[in-house]
Formats: structure tokens, sequence, C-alpha cells
């Protein structure tokens, strides 16, 4: 964090903060963004009910909420889980491995 | 378009045009169901002239009669008060502690904190449901848990704003203030917290708006009827043949929630000027 | 009230490879202006933040008047620092600022206004008191940085490079106020600097650092006419470096040679052997006209010559290809050398200085650096000037 002698006097923190910050979030985006519509069943509900753009979404909510089975909506909804979290590791992975690239 | 690629250091017309009309696109929407919310008729579609009807005025089913709307908003506005009296001290500390935690699980809890930023709602929502369905029987479902859900996601925002904040400030004035004689608590409570003032503000604004707009979770953990909030509402009236009663409680929803930022932006650019005002205005974009 | 600190084989690693502070043993006597002087890197910063209780030292001893202070927090020791940034707290006024520490010193009120106020008479900023620090210029923060340490008394000041972020003239002009400070108060002011003169002209006391360890340490005019090490040599002032071939002692002077030219030196490892530096001021080489005879006398062309106002800078080109500086003042009289015109480069046996080649791996203690000095002052004329 800059303690002891590593510290540069004219380096600013307030600078090097927004463009860390701006970076993050630009990184980010993607995974904040995509990842949470997955589970998106609220908006296909109140537009559209129909079975034919049944969505996971839907299904979790069906089974888990409405039904009388919850375990399948419990499964279902590891099964999700599982898939974003791969997906989400993959994202990092590669920008870990294109910020390293970029600092050298 | 053309224009652009012709020259490309003018003036941008192209993107401009894009932002304007998403913004658009997002808003009218709102404007309309607030619009209708003032309809003299019983419809949602047609517009019949200018009335406070669904406000106060019709007996029954204005939102200051009818029992089920009020009942509602009072809900949400408990659940709401709930989330932001406990998320914000609490991720205040985390934030703090996370920021000092040099050891080794400081990584991991690092990421876990940013987990409930990009976990869909619905795996929470069902993971919160069983947890309170099968494990916490005792709390069960209902007011306690729709606050504990609300405020486990709610946390991350703190934190996340806090520790920008944290960083930003760097630890130069703890250490000055330690050097001239301040004991560690001395140091959080004259330095560390009028200079994270701003953070700590905007992160209790975006707790409230967060718990107001949430959905899933909170419908997820409800009990019974009581714990209806304005959001579970809207969504189970939306197919029936509501009237602009609905319109209105949304519109006062609204009007609360910028209320409340507009205040706290206000509030705060009293207290310590523009730079504050614009660190505000920065934590809530996030 | 004292304020002497001893610091006694003070180590700080930041993890197993990076040692930012290897050992190092340091006196600084109470009343006096010490300052840390090196490259950015040397440690020098790391310790002063370990004497003001920022750093824990890895081990070592940190002695404030007798007593070790290294595992003391940094609020219970008695030392202020003044911070490189002046850390003013952006939502307190001036006075507010100054006043902070009094809080913990058992004070009425009245007292602490007055001591405010004398504080910032002190600093000369008077009337400041409402201001907040973001109204303030850079050298208006800096004094009440001051201000806010030495309204607590402290026995030791700590200075970060306080002056680094001023202007050249605001610096010079602080220069000037901080020195006359430390004299009226009598507080030891431990100051920390990369700027080599700086630290001659403000300190009693200087040490060099480098790469973790103290080169030398001593008053700024030793340290100056009688560098231990090439680090110092080059480091402080400017040195001409010259290769040679020492061999031992001849009489009380080292025979040399450079290249094939046989010579003496008066000063330092007058005992040596083997390839060494024999280093001059540029001062105190002299210009002669080509073929004059005498000792230490050596063949060369001038390479060029610079005009510094008060100064002329001549420098010659050796037949060996060393290159030599000389320094002459501008007193009216022409320059018999023009640009390459061959001369006689005549190095003072008295002002030559023989240096070991190798960088010096021990840390000199002033103890030390004195005990090597005194066999070679003994036998010599006391330097001149």
């Amino acid at each position: 964090m800059g303690r002891g002698w590593y510290r540069d006097p004219w380096r600013r923190p307030r600078v090097l903060l927004a463009i860390t910050l701006a970076y993050l979030a630009w990184s980010l985006l993607p995974v904040l963004i995509a990842l949470p519509m997955f589970g998106d069943y609220y908006t296909q509900d109140l537009i559209s009910a129909s079975p034919r753009t049944n969505m996971i979404g839907n299904q979790i909510d069906e089974f888990a909420r409405q039904g009388s089975q919850k375990t399948v909506g419990a499964v279902l909804t590891m099964l999700l889980a599982l898939v974003l979290l791969v997906m989400m590791f993959y994202y990092l992975r590669t920008t870990r491995r294109a910020d390293l690239e970029r600092a050298r | 378009m053309l224009t652009w690629l012709r020259n490309p250091w003018g003036r941008p017309r192209f993107l401009p045009l894009v932002a304007g009309l998403y913004i658009l696109w997002s808003v009218v929407p709102v404007a309309i169901a607030i619009l209708f919310a003032f309809n003299a008729g019983r419809s949602r579609t047609t517009w019949q002239g200018f009335s406070f009807r669904w406000f106060w005025q019709d007996p029954d089913l204005s939102v200051f009669h009818d029992d089920a709307l009020q009942g509602a908003l009072k809900h949400t506005l408990v659940l709401a008060l709930i989330s932001v009296l406990i998320a914000t001290p609490l991720g205040v500390t985390l934030a703090l502690g996370l920021q000092r935690w040099r050891g080794h699980g400081s990584g991991t809890v690092n990421v876990l904190m940013l987990l409930p930023l990009v976990t869909p709602e619905i795996v929470m929502g069902v993971a919160l449901l069983l947890l309170f369905l099968q494990l916490f029987t005792a709390i069960g479902l209902g007011t306690p848990a729709q606050a504990i859900g609300q405020i486990t996601f709610s946390l991350s925002y703190v934190v996340v704003m806090v520790r920008g904040r944290l960083v930003s400030i760097g630890p130069e004035y703890e250490e000055a203030a330690a050097d001239l004689g301040a004991r560690p608590f001395d140091v959080l409570y004259r330095v560390l917290l009028p200079l994270l003032a701003p953070a700590i503000l905007a992160s209790a604004a975006v707790v409230f708006a967060l718990s107001i707009d949430d959905f899933v979770v909170t419908q997820y953990l409800s009990g019974d009827a009581s714990t209806t909030t304005v959001s579970m509402l809207l969504y189970s009236s939306a197919r029936g043949a509501p009237t602009p009663a609905l319109n209105a409680l949304a519109t006062i929803s609204l009007a609360i929630t910028l209320g409340t930022l507009a205040l706290v932006f206000i509030v705060y650019r009293r207290f310590a000027g523009a730079e504050g005002a614009e660190a505000v205005a920065a934590g809530l974009e996030v | 009230m004292q304020g002497e600190i001893r610091l006694e084989e003070l180590v700080k690693a930041f993890g197993p490879d990076v040692v930012a502070v290897d050992g190092i043993d340091l006196n600084m006597p109470p009343g006096e202006f010490f300052t840390m002087v090196g490259p950015s890197g040397c440690g020098k910063t790391t310790t002063l933040r370990m004497i003001a209780g920022f750093e824990r030292p890895t081990s070592g001893r940190i002695l404030l008047d007798g007593e070790d202070v290294a595992q003391t927090p940094p609020h219970r020791r008695n030392v202020n620092t003044v911070f490189q940034s002046y850390a003013l707290f952006p939502h307190l006024n001036v006075a507010d600022n100054v006043a902070f520490g009094l809080k913990y010193k058992k004070v009425t009120k009245a007292e602490r206004a007055t001591a405010v106020s004398e504080a910032l008479a002190l600093v000369q900023l008077t009337g400041f008191e409402k201001r907040k620090p973001g109204q303030l210029s850079g050298g208006q923060q800096q004094r009440v940085a001051l201000a806010r340490a030495l309204v607590l008394r402290p026995r030791v000041l700590l200075l970060d490079e306080p002056l680094g972020a001023l202007d050249a003239r605001l610096r010079k002009d602080l220069q000037v106020e901080l020195k006359t400070l430390q004299e009226t108060l009598g507080i030891t002011f431990v100051f920390v600097t990369h700027d080599q003169e700086e630290a001659l002209t403000m300190s009693d006391r200087v040490a060099v650092m480098n790469g973790g360890r103290v080169e030398q340490s001593g008053p700024p005019q030793q340290m100056y006419e009688e560098p231990a090490t090439l680090f110092v040599a080059d480091f402080l002032g400017v040195s001409n470096l010259i290769p040679a071939e020492a061999s031992g002692r001849d009489g009380v002077m080292c025979s040399l040679k450079v290249g094939e030219v046989a010579m003496r030196a008066q000063q330092g490892a007058v005992d040596a052997h083997g390839s060494v530096k024999a280093m001059i001021r540029p001062e105190r080489v002299r210009i002669e006209p080509q073929g004059t005879t005498g000792e230490n006398r050596l063949p060369g062309l001038v390479e060029h010559l610079v005009f510094l106002g008060s100064f002329r800078e001549v420098r010659v080109r050796l037949l060996g290809g060393a290159l030599v500086t000389a320094l002459q003042p501008n007193d009216g009289t022409e320059s018999v050398h023009e640009q390459g015109s061959a001369v006689s480069v005549h190095l003072p046996a008295e002002a030559l200085r023989v240096l070991p080649d190798m960088p010096e791996p021990e840390p000199e203690t002033e103890a030390e650096q004195d005990g090597a000095a005194e066999p070679a002052e003994a036998t010599e004329n006391p330097p001149n000037q």
C-alpha cells in the first residue's frame, strides 16, 4: 500500500486511485452485469409469462418457491452457481493474465 | 456517422445521440407510469384527466385509505431503515478491518466480500430461503429474515465504497495523529471517521436505495401477507386489474428514494463543501 | 530536556530479500541538527520512521536518552514528526490542527490557546488560525505542520524531506528558518534529505547512507574535506576520482602511480596497495602552463572551458584518459588556457586523497571514523580554508 521506503513522494494517491478504480470498474463490468442476469426471472414473468420463453431462473423459482419440490430448486440453483463460478474464474484468470502481460 | 468517420476529432454527434436515446428508452416508461398515477379515471392506459384521487381522495382504493397498500409502504420503509442502521456500521468496521489485515486469509476474504455483487439474486434468494427453512428455523421467514437477507448483500457495497475511500486517504493522517499522541481509538474517532464521512454517508444512501428496490430476496424470505413490500405488491398485482393506486404507490416509493438521496447530497455539501459532494456523487455511481 | 538518540545495530527487513536498513549504528547528540542524507532507497526514511515508531525494527535498539523505545508505540514516544506531505488534517482548521496533540497533554483550555498562538508566532503564521489547510500555500502548510509538532515540546523533532515539495527560492528561505528555529529552541532535529547541499549547509552533523548502511558520519566540513569512502567523496559535492596504483607508504605520504607518473598523496588510506582512486576537489586543482616541473604534475589537454559566473570550470583530459575538472575563481585575470591547449595539471599532495577502490562493506561509526582519521591528521598539515 505504499509504506516505508517504497513510498514515492511524488506519486499522488488520488490520481492513482481514480485510475485504479476506473480500470477495476471497466474490467469488472461484464461480470457485474452479465452474471447476475443469469438469475433474472421476474422480467420474463411480467412481460411474457409464456412457458416458451422460460429461463432457468423461472424453473428455479417454480420449484423452489411455488412448488413443493424445494430440493429440485436447490439443485438447479447449485448447478447455475457452479456454471457461474467456472465462468467467473475463467474470466478472472484471463484478465489477470492480461494485466500481468500489460504490467510487463 | 459518416461525418464522424471523416473527422474523428470533431464534436461527437453519434455517441451522444445513442446515449440520449438510451436514456429516453429507460426513462419514458417510468415517466408514463408516474403520469398515470395522477389519472382521474381508473384506467392505466387512457388518460382521463389530472387528479390526486389515487393518493388520498378516493375513500376505498387510494393509497391513503387502502390498508394493503399502506402496509406495504410501511414495511418497505421499515426494512430499509433496519438495513441501513445495521449494514452501514457493520460494513464500515469490516472495511477498516480488511484494510489492515495482512495475514493469510486476507486474499480469500477480499474475494468473498465481492461475491454478492456478482451473484444472481435468485441464487441468493433460494440459498437464504433454504437456510431459514432448514437451518435457522427459529428465525424462520418474515421481517427478520428479510432484513438479514438484505443486509447480507448490502454489506458488499458498503465495504467496496468505504475501502475505496480508505485507500485514497492513505496511511498518513493516522500516522500523524498517532505521532501527536492519539491512541488508536482516538485516531479512529477524531481523524478517520471524519475523513471517511462522505463514503459512509454515500454507502448508507446506497443501502437505502438497494433495500427499497430489492425484490427477489425480499420475496423469497417473506412470511405472510404482512411482510409484503412495495416491490412484491407491484409484481403480484401486475397481472390482475389494478387501479392507478398502484402507480401512486410506486410514485411515492420513488419519491421517497429520490428525496433521501437528494437530502444526503445536500447535507453533505453543506458540511464538507464541493469536495464532499463530489465524493458522495462518485460513491453513488458505484 | 535532553534529546539524545542512539541507534544500535538497527535492522529493518521487509521480508527475506528486502533489507531496507542493514545494521546501522548512529549517535545523535542532544540539541544538534543531525541530517541523514543519501540517494533514494538508501534507508534513511525507513530509519526515521523507526525512530518515530511507524515501523518496528527487525532487530536492534533505539535509545532515546538511554531508554530503548523500539517497542513503544508512536503515541507514547516523546518525538514528533513533520511529514513530507505535511499530513495536515483537512477537516480541521489551522488552530485545531496545531492544538490536536495538546488534548493529550492535560492542559487547560486557556493554556492550550496560549500554546497554539505561541507556536504560530514561532513560525510566523499569526492570524491564520481560522483557515483550512486547503487554503494555504505549500510553504504555509509546512509551517503549520512544524507548529503542530513543536507545540508539544518534543525532545526530538523528526523531519522527513520537508522541503522536497517547495520551489528553490522558498526552499532556501525555509532552510534558513529551520536552522534558526533549531538554534533558538535547542531541540534535537533529525532531518532526512536526498539533497547533499542541503545537508551540508544546515547540519551540525551529517550521516551519509547508502544501501541500508551508514557510509560515514561526522560534521559537514569534516565529511567534505575527508571523505572516507568513494561513495561519500562522490556524493558530497563534486570530486575528481582518478584511477591510480598505490604502492604503500613513503614517509608520511602514499606513493601512487597515475599512468606512468609517480605522485604522492598525503590524505586518506596512506598505507594502501593496489588499485585505488586518487580524489581531489576541483577547487584544489591547479592548472599550470605546460612543462612546469615539480611533484604531482600531470600533462593534459584542455577539453572544455565553462563559464559559471563566479567561477570558471576547466576540464582537462589527462594523457592517461581520465578527465579532471578544476574550478578557478573569476578574479578578473584572463584565462591563460584556451580550449585545446596543452597544460600541466598540478594536484597538490596535501589535497590529494587516497580512497580504496572497493566499496566499503562495513558501516562506519563516528568513533571508528575519527580513529581512522586521527593518525593521518596528526602527521599532516591541518586542513586550511
